[in-house]
């Protein structure tokens, strides 16, 4: 394990948890979504840190030679990844502008009071 | 010598993605609806013919897993379908359900659907469907990912389209999303952490090189956050929080899709993982201290989730209060590990999607006839709308699991497999879940059949024809496999051995 991996595997925790407390500890929508996306980028940190091989070179074979090849795979998945983080950011803004148009609001307590509010006038 | 049909596993998932991607290019009218009617039913006939298949292989060598290597790279390189007995039993359970719950939603989602969404609607419906079936086919870790992802995302926006008839819908759904994500994302540093403990993704392969290296902290760690987040995604207690609100605002067709399939999908990920990569040693696969906390989480499921259910408002949410008792049940017989006792959780998995499907349609067509669910504006129900009403105390009596039912089946192995296991604590929460499930199943009989009818405010619609024959074939099938459990309770077994890896 080189100087590089350990930075990164300490890194990448410390991110992902900034992350999860930024989810947990918000009211406001935009702000536990925003820390969703870091807790997730926490994640593509972990998976890239996998493939790095100390002085490994490009995965690109040549012909005669025998070198150590960083591993590619990590970095094709995490592609994906990016892609799927992307999509569940898409949609949690697109349902936190539909919460603004109905509630007026994104902050979570204040509509969790329009709800209770809401319930306590109906029954 | 027979010909080989293993291309018939990813015709499951590919007919119907094909049909989500053409569905948003049809028009307003009805041609989305006959389309996922269409896709629906394809799907469901070829999931069972490879289920019929996989039973006639069996029959001559058991076990029998079809392998379909996809673009013909084989595995462990390439990514590899692999369907074993539970997993055609599954999709052929998804598929169906599609189906049935998909003829029931033409009328339904032109009511709570506006009309220029509708068309996406079923786009989402039936990339839905794709993503579960996916889950259940495919043989590689990160594929499972990819797919808990698609069904994800498609179903936050299906439950969002819940809006026009509740606002509470969308923060439902974001709120399902955030947990949701985490738990995908717990099950992707599980992934991980297994790609870097053994360099491969094929679940196969990781399970065959695990075998081969000692447990050890890597391998631990992986376990803990795989089972945290399928543990999210199936809704188990104290992790449901999502659930209940979910299912009462998402329209009613969702809700029963919901309810049906996607929490099973979740507990069928569990299984995978647990007893096909992470078993070491044949049945004793967890450790004494994972049982014994899955159980403790189990047992209050099974009790605050049939409490909660006989305190709810309405008649959607005491549903999904009872859908995280039914958990409950089904994950703790998968738990211990023992034949019997899998048999019972496999046969729950399936006869539990047909009965609260079931449920599900009928509070779907309450909302179409006097547009709410309401436990209070149900008084009087048994005269008004006698069928529907009879249909829910029927699969009521389903879910207590009297005998003549098919929750009675469920429950005997479950129960059998329990004191067997020695579990007789669990058994014992399992019959006093089933006699908190008659008080909330008599909470409904009291206000239907009890009380004196109430005023209605306006004319309310005729019994559909074609919502209520869904209805009759699922609570139908659930009295019918009731009555004569015999073939499916030997299909389950089946299931069960080979996923404990035991030969018959």
């Amino acid at each position: 394990m080189s100087h590089f991996d350990t930075f990164n595997n300490i890194a990448f925790v410390i991110i992902m948890m900034i992350g999860l407390y930024t989810l947990i500890s918000r009211q406001n929508l935009v702000k536990k979504t925003l820390g969703l996306g870091l807790f997730q980028t926490g994640i593509f940190l972990m998976y890239i840190t996998f493939g790095v091989r100390d002085g490994a070179a490009a995965p690109i074979l040549q012909e005669g030679s025998e070198l150590t090849y960083t591993n590619p795979l990590p970095h094709v998945l995490i592609l994906t990844a990016i892609v799927v983080s992307l999509s569940t950011m898409a949609v949690a803004l697109a349902l936190i502008i539909g919460i603004r148009e109905e509630y007026g609001t994104v902050e979570a307590d204040e509509i969790a009071a329009i709800d209770r509010h809401e319930a306590e006038a109906s029954s | 010598m027979s010909p080989d049909l293993s291309y018939l596993a990813i015709l499951v998932v590919l007919i119907p993605l094909v049909g989500g991607v053409i569905a948003p290019l049809l028009g307003r009218g009805i041609g989305g609806w006959v389309l996922a009617l269409v896709t629906t039913a394809a799907t469901a006939s070829v999931s069972g013919y490879l289920l019929l298949w996989i039973l006639l292989k069996n029959a001559a060598a058991f076990p029998f897993t079809v392998t379909y290597p996809l673009g013909g790279w084989p595995a462990p390189h390439g990514i590899e379908l692999r369907v074993d007995l539970l997993s055609a039993l599954l999709a052929t359970l998804v598929s169906g359900m599609g189906f049935i719950i998909t003829l029931f939603s033409r009328q339904g989602v032109d009511d709570e659907i506006p009309a220029d969404r509708r068309r996406f609607f079923w786009s989402l419906w039936l990339l839905a469907i794709t993503g579960l079936l996916g889950i259940l086919v495919t043989g590689d870790a990160f594929n499972v990912y990819v797919l808990l992802e698609i069904s994800s995302l498609t179903i936050y926006g299906l439950i969002a389209m819940g809006r026009s008839r509740s606002r509470q819908a969308l923060t439902a759904s974001l709120n399902y999303l955030v947990l949701g994500s985490v738990g995908a994302s717990f099950i992707l540093i599980a992934i991980g952490l297994l790609y870097a403990k053994t360099g491969t993704l094929n679940m196969a392969d990781i399970h065959a090189r695990l075998l081969l290296a000692p447990v050890d902290a890597t391998v631990l760690t992986a376990r803990a956050f795989l089972l945290a987040g399928v543990g999210l995604k199936m809704a188990l207690f104290p992790l449901h929080l999502w659930m209940p609100r979910a299912y009462s605002t998402a329209p009613s067709a969702v809700a029963a899709l919901l309810a049906a399939t996607a929490t099973k999908v979740g507990i069928y990920m569990a299984m995978r993982f647990i007893f096909s990569v992470f078993a070491v040693t044949g049945g004793a696969v967890l450790g004494e201290a994972n049982v014994f906390i899955i159980s403790a989480c189990c047992g209050a499921a099974i009790i605050f989730g049939s409490l909660g259910a006989a305190r709810q408002p309405s008649l959607s949410l005491l549903l999904a209060y009872s859908s995280v008792a039914q958990i409950g049940y089904i994950v703790v017989g998968m738990a211990v590990g023992h034949i019997d006792a899998m048999t019972g959780s496999i046969l729950h998995m399936v006869f539990h999607a047909l009965i609260k499907g079931g449920l599900f349609l009928c509070a779907g067509i309450l909302i179409y006839r006097i547009g709410t669910t309401r436990l209070e504006d149900l008084a009087g129900l048994g005269q008004r709308m006698p069928w529907v009403s009879g249909a829910i105390v029927v699969g009521g009596l389903g879910m207590i699991g009297i005998p003549g039912t098919a929750g009675f089946v469920s429950k005997f192995y479950l129960l059998k497999g329990l004191i067997l296991s020695g579990h007789p604590l669990m058994a014992g929460l399992v019959l006093v879940g089933s006699v908190l499930a008659a008080i909330y199943t008599w909470r409904f009989v009291e206000i239907a059949y009890l009380q004196p009818a109430k005023e209605l405010p306006e004319t309310p619609r005729g019994l559909p024809v074609e919502k209520f024959i869904p209805v009759l074939i699922l609570l139908g099938a659930s009295i019918i496999l009731g009555l004569t459990p015999g073939p499916v309770v030997d299909v389950a077994r089946d299931a069960a051995l080979q996923l404990l890896g035991g030969t018959r």
